[in-house]
């Protein structure tokens, strides 16, 4: 049956969508054909390890048939002339009058595919590569020398039988299904490095077709089944029955009979005989006549005449003779006789009293035929001798008279008489000798013929009545007989019927698998490997490859080509097509799934050591609140969904997100910074070590509401800033204390003792100038115990000179602000400076201290650092950024060190928290809440070395507070960090929300981990532990507990929205928000 | 009488002696060709055992009286015919045939012996053995029909028991199914 491929083409739609084949067949006509493939491009690792990866395909395939779908799996072998290693494709194939149809059936077959191979969690299909699909068609119709068919049923399983030998369905447990089936073909050719093409193609087939195979398979498979056991026995019986019987018959009957016989005689004779006869006669005689006549003419005439006569005579004669001879005779017959009688007797017509027992009612009919025949002969010899001797003698007399008369016509007249007398006598003698002599024959047939009829009847009754008891003796021995060839042949027969009654329950194939290998090298290797990966021990007909004849591998490679299965009945099928054709194998929805169960082979496109989503991970599609952070991914099938992850602001917490560079932590704070602040127009402020926050500035809706300052005196908009000027509303103590325990804390001096002399300078330092206004030490000072005319006078509108205990907290804290505003770190530097000179050169453990500090001052009181963050009128007030709402974002930039952007940034936050707190205590309760983010967190609230002895090192107490009580005075944290292990446990503690993007590092992970609820020690929870730095980037790990909702509290798993609007460059900050000039 | 007739004569009337006498035993005759040529196609293992049947099936078809020469030789062609259509296991056919016609021809040879030293008959002068004698000839005569046609019906049965299968005899069937084509 021919298959001509008309025309062809592919349908592109962001992808191949099908391609198309217009096909001719002889004795069916034109019609099309369309496949839609897809690439497996993503399998999750997990799957490797699950044994039942064929369980999941064999599922598969059991849906497909149900769906009706004509399967279709391909992988190539591309490592020439790029090595591109395995391209899997799965799809869907079928026909239809005209392209639409098929089309349609195909794409429907091509979602269904997809539908199924769901089952592996968060594998994924995309569109095929187009030049790798090019190459595909290209491989089966040009550069592949040899093609191979696959035939025989596929086993997947390790050990166990699969299918049943008993015709039952087959074991339906998968737990012995192997681990590696197509892998193990593709690990070959890999090895080799020969391209190839091994495609499937699974034709459906109806239950129906299916089911009356099974019948007819079960039907000649029982047939011989029979044959596998009997029995023999050999035995002797010898008993005396014990019965009671009358028995009545009647009889009658017909004959007839024919007969014939047949003689034949032969006889011959011969005699010899002598005669002598002597004789004398004497005779005498008178004769007298007379007679008148008389006539007349005239044409009449009358005569009369009369005459007598009379004589006498007499002879006497003598003789005698003898004769002797002798004869022989022979002869024989046969005969033959031939009949036939028919009879009807009433047989046993037995009776045991009157009950009938067995032949009572049987009636008779004999017939007989007899035919005899004989034959029988004889022979007789005779001889015979006679004399005889005889004497005659006679007298004669006669007398003789006549008369006539006559009548005529005539004229005439006569008339006549006459008379006349004889006498006469006469004497004789004779004498006579004579011999004789006689031969003779004799022949003689006879013929005889009978018949006869006959016709009997009669009527017999006969009873008897016998008793007994006669032992019976029994000797017997049987024997169990086998016979293996119908057990072998049984077994075979059984096992396609165990395969038909399991295609028949859960989905059969007619499948062409094809392999096309590009030289002699790979198809020996293809020839080795196809057995060696899909064996199975118990199948009818185990896994062989056959290569086509000559004149028949075009046309496979048309059929391959086209994805049209090859229908011809193999001429030696006693199935006649049902389980096979000649390039085809029908095969259980397991055995197809052997043959196309996604490979997991990682050297090829499809990636399958890709950690898979996590059991456990949550799916929330109806998230309260109006703050939308992103959209979920779903944890079934890693699909991005539209489900939108969303957060209540009310239930807003402090929330940490950790990734690494790169990987859209900032992006997801981004967004939520954006969403509460736009939605809730709270203040938020954002502490950033470099300058990614930018963009915020064209964030739409926020217009108006953004400000940028940043570190680095040459900045569009530097930070002008004086870190040691109170804040309005904290008090100077606090705030004296706090600052030794934030930069102590921030820079990370080494031992308490570093803090304490920070403490102790700063103290020195507030107190020389009065700052510190509780303080006896200031209020016993003349000169700073007091207003001071002039300024202070006129700032706190209270006459100079009055004590400051005579103030009011609120004029002697605006009293502090102003004094300190005269205090830079200059001044604090150059006291700590004059403390070290004071320190005797012995003591150089004091004077490490003290130096230390000087170090990490360094940054921030020499060069131009030194003018940004000096005392002065231009400072800006830390505590009114982002009011009444807004976003203030200060950028760290490039210019100062780590320590000192963190001390500068960490500083910032503290004030802005504390200003917070204290007017929430004292003044408002409507204000906007303060949102501070912090990036690079780790920099900030560093976590303590724990090698540290003298303890000092380590975050600030400040912050711990502040991250323990900020949600009470309506402030929330987000900490952004890299590092997330190390941070202090205090802040991480605080963070009920997480955000998780890609993390490595293994203790980041332990953090993260136990954030997650999950356990971060020993094995379990290990696949989360593996997933958290195997997620991409746009892909990160929410987990937002803060809800009375139990259910609520799992990680979901989201894509961020990114806030997709330009970053702002320096000139464009200055167009919007105008430059800051420093007053140098 | 020329000599040369003479000759001819005497070669004829051989001949027909021997064609005569062929004519006579030509059951025993058959029966000894089917039985060599059972032999000759056994399998080692069974070829002791089938001359010893041949021999036994010659000896009682050539002295056992009727109806035991003729049906040596049915049951001789059955077993050819059985041979011919029962594909499955030749073996144990071959030693159905073999063990039915040795019983059939041990059975002969037994009643030629009883039949030829009167033991009927000595029997039944016995008073004691009278009515068995008669029991004896009924079981005699009946086996003499019974065993052969046992025979031949367990070969039918063979034959006949089961309907034939697809795909020729077994080793062609599994084969097919095992090889589909390949060698």
């Amino acid at each position: 049956m021919s298959l001509h491929i008309l025309d062809n083409g592919l349908r592109i739609d962001k992808g191949l969508r099908y391609a198309w084949f217009k096909l001719g067949q002889d004795g069916v006509g034109d019609f099309y054909r369309c496949v839609a493939l897809k690439e497996l491009s993503e399998i999750p690792v997990s799957v490797r390890d699950d044994y039942d990866l064929l369980g999941k395909q064999w599922a598969a395939v059991r849906g497909l048939h149900n769906a009706g779908v004509n399967f279709v799996y391909a992988a190539m072998g591309i490592y020439d002339p790029n090595h591109i290693g395995i391209v899997q494709y799965f799809g869907a194939a079928a026909e239809g009058a005209t392209e639409k149809d098929a089309a349609l059936k195909a794409v429907d077959g091509m979602a269904t595919v997809e539908a199924v191979m769901a089952n592996f969690p968060q594998s994924k299909l995309a569109a095929p590569t187009p030049e790798w699909f090019e190459w595909y068609l290209d491989f089966i119709t040009t550069r592949s020398k040899n093609v191979a068919a696959i035939l025989g049923h596929p086993d997947p399983r390790q050990g166990k039988r699969g299918a049943s030998g008993d015709g039952t369905l087959g074991d339906a447990s998968d737990s012995d299904l192997s681990q590696e089936q197509n892998e193990i073909l593709f690990r070959g050719l890999a090895k080799l490095r020969k391209n190839f093409i091994y495609q499937v193609l699974a034709e459906h087939v109806s239950r129906k077709e299916m089911t009356k195979s099974l019948i007819q398979i079960a039907q000649v498979a029982s047939n011989v089944a029979s044959r596998r056991r009997g029995s023999i026995s050999y035995g002797f019986n010898l008993s005396i029955p014990l019965m009671a019987a009358v028995a009545q018959s009647q009889q009658a009957g017909v004959s007839q009979g024919q007969g014939i016989s047949q003689s034949v005689q032969e006889g011959y004779s011969e005699g010899w005989g002598e005669s002598h006869n002597v004789g004398i006669s004497e005779s005498d005689g008178v004769a007298h006549s007379s007679g008148t006549s008389e006539s007349w003419g005239d044409g009449r005439s009358q005569g009369t005449s009369k005459g007598t006569s009379v004589s006498d005579g007499t002879s006497e004669s003598s003789g005698s003779s003898h004769t002797s001879g002798s004869g022989e005779s022979s002869g024989g017959g046969w005969s033959q006789s031939q009949g036939f009688s028919v009879g009807a007797p009433n047989l046993g017509n037995t009776l045991l009293g009157n009950i009938p027992v067995i032949g009572g009612a049987i009636k008779g009919i004999s017939a007989g035929y007899n035919e005899s025949s004989g034959v029988s002969g004889f022979s007789s010899t005779s001889s015979f001798s006679s004399s005889s001797s005889s004497h005659s003698s006679g007298s004669s007399h006669s007398e003789g008279s006549s008369q006539g008369s006559s009548k005529g016509q005539s004229q005439s007249h006569s008339v006549g008489t006459f008379s006349s007398t004889t006498n006469s006598h006469s004497e004789g003698k004779s004498e006579g000798w004579g011999q004789s002599q006689s031969h003779g024959m004799s022949h003689g047939e006879g013929t005889g013929v009978s018949s006869m009829a006959g016709r009997i009847s009669g009527v017999g009754l006969t009873g008897g009545l016998s008793t007994g008891l006669m032992p019976g003796v029994s000797i017997n021995r049987s024997y169990q007989t086998e016979d293996d060839v119908a057990d072998r042949v049984t077994e075979v027969l059984r096992g396609l019927e165990s395969l038909v009654n399991q295609a028949a329950a859960e989905g059969g194939f007619m499948t062409n698998a094809f392999i096309f290998t590009e030289d002699n090298e790979g198809a020996a290797a293809a020839d080795a490997l196809v057995p060696q990966a899909f064996h199975g021990v118990s199948v009818p007909t185990p896994i062989l490859t056959i290569h086509p004849l000559k004149n028949e591998e075009d046309l496979l490679r048309t059929h391959a080509l086209s994805f049209a299965p090859w229908i011809e009945a193999d001429a030696a099928d006693p199935f006649g097509g049902q389980l096979w054709t000649r390039y085809a194998t029908l095969m259980t929805a397991g055995q197809l799934a052997a043959l196309t169960a996604p490979g997991l082979f990682e050297e090829g496109t499809a990636s399958t050591v890709m950690s898979e989503i996590p059991q456990g991970m949550g799916f929330y599609p109806n998230m309260p609140g109006d703050i939308v952070l992103g959209h979920q991914y779903s944890p079934e099938t890693a699909d991005l969904t539209t489900a939108q992850v969303r957060l209540d602001f009310p239930n807003l917490m402090h929330t940490m997100f950790a990734g690494d560079t790169g990987f859209g932590k900032s992006v997801a704070a981004m967004r939520m910074l954006y969403e509460t602040t736009l939605k809730h127009h709270t203040r938020s402020v954002v502490l950033d070590f470099g300058a990614g926050w930018r963009s915020m500035l064209n964030a739409p809706g926020l217009e108006g509401h953004v400000d940028i300052q940043q570190l680095w005196p040459d900045a569009v908009r530097p930070f002008r800033w004086n870190p040691l000027q109170i804040g309005r509303h904290i008090s100077p103590e606090t705030q004296w204390r706090a600052f030794a325990d934030v930069f102590g804390g921030i820079t990370q001096l080494g031992v308490k003792r570093q803090k304490q002399e920070l403490l102790d300078s700063l103290r020195k330092l507030y107190v020389g100038h009065g700052i510190l206004v509780d303080d006896p030490e200031v209020r016993s000072d003349d000169q700073w115990g007091r207003v001071q005319a002039g300024d202070e006078s006129n700032l706190i509108s209270r006459s100079a000179g009055l004590p400051l205990g005579a103030l009011d907290s609120k004029d002697r804290q605006a009293l502090a602000v102003y004094r300190s505003a005269e205090v830079g770190l200059q001044d604090l530097y150059q006291t700590i400076k004059e403390r070290l000179e004071t320190v005797p050169p012995r003591d150089t453990m004091l004077t490490g201290v003290l130096e230390g500090i000087l170090f990490r001052m360094n940054p921030l009181v020499q060069g131009a650092a030194s003018t940004q963050f000096a005392p002065g009128k231009d400072t800006v007030p830390v505590e009114d950024m982002s009011k009444p709402w807004g976003v203030t974002i200060i950028e760290g930039g490039m210019f100062l060190d780590e320590f000192g952007k963190a001390f500068l940034l960490g500083w910032t936050g503290w004030h802005l928290y504390m200003d917070m707190v204290a007017r929430r205590v004292h003044e408002v309760r409507d204000e906007p809440l303060l949102q501070i983010v912090y990036e690079e967190a780790n920099k900030i609230f560093s976590k303590p070395d724990s090698g540290d002895e003298g303890g000092g090192g380590g975050i600030a107490e400040q912050f711990g507070a502040q991250f323990r009580d900020g949600r009470k005075y309506g402030a929330r944290f987000y900490v952004v960090s890299q590092a997330p292990s190390m941070i202090a446990q205090d802040i991480i503690s605080s963070c009920t929300n997480i955000t998780i993007g890609f993390i490595k590092n293994p203790k980041d992970k332990d953090l993260v981990m136990s954030a997650l609820a999950l356990s971060e020690k020993g094995f379990r929870d290990e696949e989360w532990r593996r997933f958290i730095d195997d997620i991409p980037i746009g892909m990160a790990i929410g987990r937002y507990p803060y809800t009375t909702i139990r259910k609520m509290q799992r990680p979901i798993l989201f894509r961020p929205l990114m806030l997709d609007v330009p970053e702002p460059a320096d000139r464009d900050i200055e167009d919007i928000l105008g430059r800051i000039v420093l007053d140098v | 009488m020329n000599p040369a007739m003479e000759r001819l004569i005497w070669v004829v009337n051989g001949l027909m002696v021997v064609f005569f006498s062929l004519g006579n035993h030509f059951l025993t005759i058959a029966l000894g060709v089917s039985m060599g040529a059972f032999i000759w196609f056994s399998p080692n293992e069974q070829r002791d055992w089938a001359i010893g049947m041949g021999v036994l099936a010659v000896v009682a078809s050539a002295f056992a009286p009727a109806p035991i020469p003729i049906f040596l030789l049915v049951m001789s062609l059955g077993g050819w015919a059985a041979l011919y259509m029962e594909k499955y296991n030749l073996p144990a056919t071959r030693w159905n045939i073999i063990r039915g016609i040795s019983l059939y021809a041990v059975l002969g040879l037994g009643y030629a012996l009883y039949k030829g030293f009167d033991v009927a008959g000595a029997i039944a002068t016995d008073p004691q053995m009278g009515q068995g004698a008669i029991y004896l000839n009924a079981i005699i005569g009946i086996a003499l029909y019974a065993v052969p046609l046992g025979f031949l019906v367990m070969l039918a049965q063979s034959i006949w028991a089961h309907p034939p299968t697809l795909g020729g005899d077994p080793a062609s069937l599994i084969g097919t199914i095992r090889s589909r084509g390949k060698d």
